[in-house]
């Protein structure tokens, strides 16, 4: 098992590398300089020259790449052009809101998703089950920044009982928190709840059909123990394998929501570099997605194996 | 006048109905018998009589829906099967009535250790500690006769193979010492030398716990060395009854005659096997009069035209064929 984390973390570094390099390419080849948005609107040419060679963009494409994975080895991302601070910082600063919300609507769809999943499977062809799974059907076509604003005007502006927007950390007020961060969990969690809840019904009316759970039912056990023990547990095999594809849908999501409800998270702060070509910032947030999926998936294959018996590695 | 004696099992007119795609099919049709203490009762027939289905009814295991399940008489104990409870008929299963299953490969959940699977049933129905349970359960392990037992309780069933398997299932069966175990075709999955083992298991089980056993089967040699008496079931109906070596000596339904023939016999050299042509009808298909007369060697126009009834010549012996009401029909 330790040898089997310590492999996942070295395949870390060709990924990264990679990530880097598309994200060192893409960014050069789409037109834009960041030294013409850092100047002022009034600056001559040979100031914007005398920004560019500040920041080393005139060097050759090669070297900067070089430079930057030099300073990345030293843990060292740079500085943002227009933030003042370093990459690091910057993010460091954002993680708690962004961490807030993927965990809050990670744990809320998968809570409910897996309950949904189950009732539907043990109800299947009544009208609970038609009920669940069209609900189920809405989450999975409805865009999730389109949700977002229903939800604003719904419980924000008519209702008035969530604020609309805005992040209270959860070190100065729980409750402040969960009011700022509830409604973004929610469309965020819409989808997942969609797929993981239709996944979780198929899965378990298939593992209701298994012979060890006519075994659980000849041993006299309750149809909850028979569900809920024998029948989750084998269930949850395969919906763990889905979760590790669902977190990193919830990490591209949350770019899309927290502009939405203007959440200061990692994915606000991606979104704003790259339209204000803030490369230091877009590698290091870039990185910063790429090592949270690589860690989750590690996570996901930890929990499987320990679901599951018969997986080694 | 009824024997004094209440037989542990009494099953009369016991039906079993499928109602699939707006079509009611009738897997068990109307069948009677009765078991003792201690006895061990064989059920054969080929595959799709509706032996399994017996069980599964017995056990109130038949999904409703799509199932159903009738019965003048379904006693067990002197107790109706019938009337009790979801509760009540959970403190039946797994602990006064016990089964096993023809798959052990899939019979046991993959991802529990078999200690808990077997731990879990005993809590279930005594009144023990999980440690207490735990213990028994070791127990039980050595009395099915797994070896190292207190090492294998902490296994899954994926480190075990199939004639360990069931042997874990046979352990989980008596965990509760049950009066009566329903074994559908325990052995059919397993090889050959591992078939003799388990059912030798279970002979010595069943005259240590003194408990009556149904052993279902297609297997006329396994009936014939471990049973007491015989049901032999065909198209959901029963055709013949008969104690072991009567039915053996002379069957009285054509079924169980060519059942017999087709034995592939041991001392002689067998160039071809005998096979009973045709099979069984297809519950939606029933033909009218006697289900076997379509495949049988004797049939007259009376068989294809009624049902005949059970003839019972002795309280143990009984066939459903027209042959023994009127051996006058031409022949």
């Amino acid at each position: 098992m330790i040898a089997f984390i310590l492999r996942r973390l070295f395949a870390v570094i060709p990924v990264l590398l990679l990530v880097t390099l598309a994200s060192f390419l893409l960014m050069r080849l789409i037109p834009g300089d960041p030294a013409m948005l850092i100047a002022d609107i009034s600056a001559s040419d040979a100031e914007i020259e005398k920004i560019r060679e500040q920041l080393g963009l005139n060097e050759p494409f090669l070297t900067q790449l070089l430079h930057w994975y030099g300073n990345l080895l030293r843990g060292d991302l740079g500085e943002s052009y227009l933030l003042g601070r370093s990459v690091t910082q910057a993010i460091w600063e954002r993680l708690p809101t962004t961490l807030s919300l993927t965990l809050l609507s990670f744990v809320l769809s998968t809570t409910i998703a897996v309950t949904l999943g189950v009732i539907a499977a043990v109800k299947a062809n009544t009208w609970l089950d038609q009920f669940v799974m069209s609900f189920a059907l809405i989450g999975v076509a409805l865009p999730n920044f389109w949700m977002g604003l229903m939800l604003i005007i719904l419980f924000s502006v008519h209702l008035g009982w969530l604020p609309s927007g805005g992040y209270v950390p959860l070190s100065e007020d729980f409750w402040g928190w969960l009011r700022t961060c509830t409604l973004p969990a929610i469309s965020l969690a819409l989808l997942q709840i969609g797929l993981l809840s239709r996944i979780t019904r198929a899965t378990m009316l298939e593992v209701l059909q298994q012979d060890y759970i006519r075994t659980a039912r000849a041993k006299g056990l309750s149809k909850s123990k028979v569900v809920g023990k024998h029948a989750l547990k084998n269930v949850l095999v395969p919906v763990i394998t889905i979760l590790g594809i669902s977190f990193s849908l919830l990490i591209s999501g949350s770019l899309v929501i927290e502009t939405v409800f203007s959440l200061p998270g990692v994915g606000k702060l991606l979104g704003s570099a790259i339209l204000r070509r803030d490369y230091p910032v877009i590698q290091g947030g870039l990185i910063f997605v790429a090592v949270s999926m690589i860690f989750i998936n590690l996570l996901v294959d930890i929990l499987y194996a320990w679901v599951d018996p018969r997986v080694r590695y | 006048m009824a024997s004094p004696v209440i037989p542990l099992l009494e099953v009369r007119d016991l039906s079993v109905h499928f109602r699939t795609e707006g079509q009611k099919v009738t897997a068990v049709d109307r069948i009677s018998f009765d078991l003792a203490e201690g006895e061990v009762l064989g059920i054969v027939g080929e595959s799709g009589s509706g032996k399994s289905t017996v069980a599964l009814a017995l056990m109130q295991l038949i999904a409703t829906p799509p199932g159903s399940i009738d019965a003048e008489r379904l006693s067990f104990k002197g107790k109706d099967l019938m009337s009790m409870s979801d509760r009540e008929m959970r403190a039946v299963r797994g602990n006064e009535i016990s089964m096993i299953f023809q798959e052990p490969m899939s019979s046991l959940n993959p991802v529990f250790t078999i200690g808990n699977q077997l731990v879990e049933t005993i809590c279930e129905h005594e009144p023990l500690t999980k440690r207490q349970a735990f213990a028994k359960a070791v127990d039980l392990l050595r009395l099915v006769g797994i070896p190292d037992p207190e090492a294998r309780v902490t296994d899954y069933p994926h480190h075990l193979s199939g004639g360990m398997r069931q042997r874990v299932m046979i352990a989980m069966a008596l965990a509760c010492a049950p009066k009566l175990l329903l074994a559908d075709e325990p052995t059919t999955a397993l090889d050959v030398t591992i078939q003799a083992q388990v059912l030798e298991l279970l002979q010595h089980l069943q005259g240590e716990l003194d408990m009556a056993v149904v052993l279902i089967t297609h297997d006329l040699g396994v009936v014939a060395e471990y049973t007491h008496r015989v049901v032999v079931m065909y198209a959901g109906r029963i055709v013949e009854e008969a104690p072991v070596a009567d039915l053996f000596a002379a069957p009285q339904h054509p079924y169980t005659e060519l059942l017999l023939k087709s034995m592939p016999p041991l001392d002689e050299d067998l160039h071809r096997l005998l096979a009973i042509p045709g099979s069984v009808p297809s519950p939606t298909e029933m033909p009218t009069g006697c289900r076997f007369a379509p495949r049988c060697p004797y049939a007259q126009n009376i068989c294809r035209e009624t049902e005949p009834a059970m003839i019972r010549e002795s309280p143990a012996r009984a066939a459903a064929c027209w042959r023994l009401v009127d051996y006058k029909v031409p022949a």
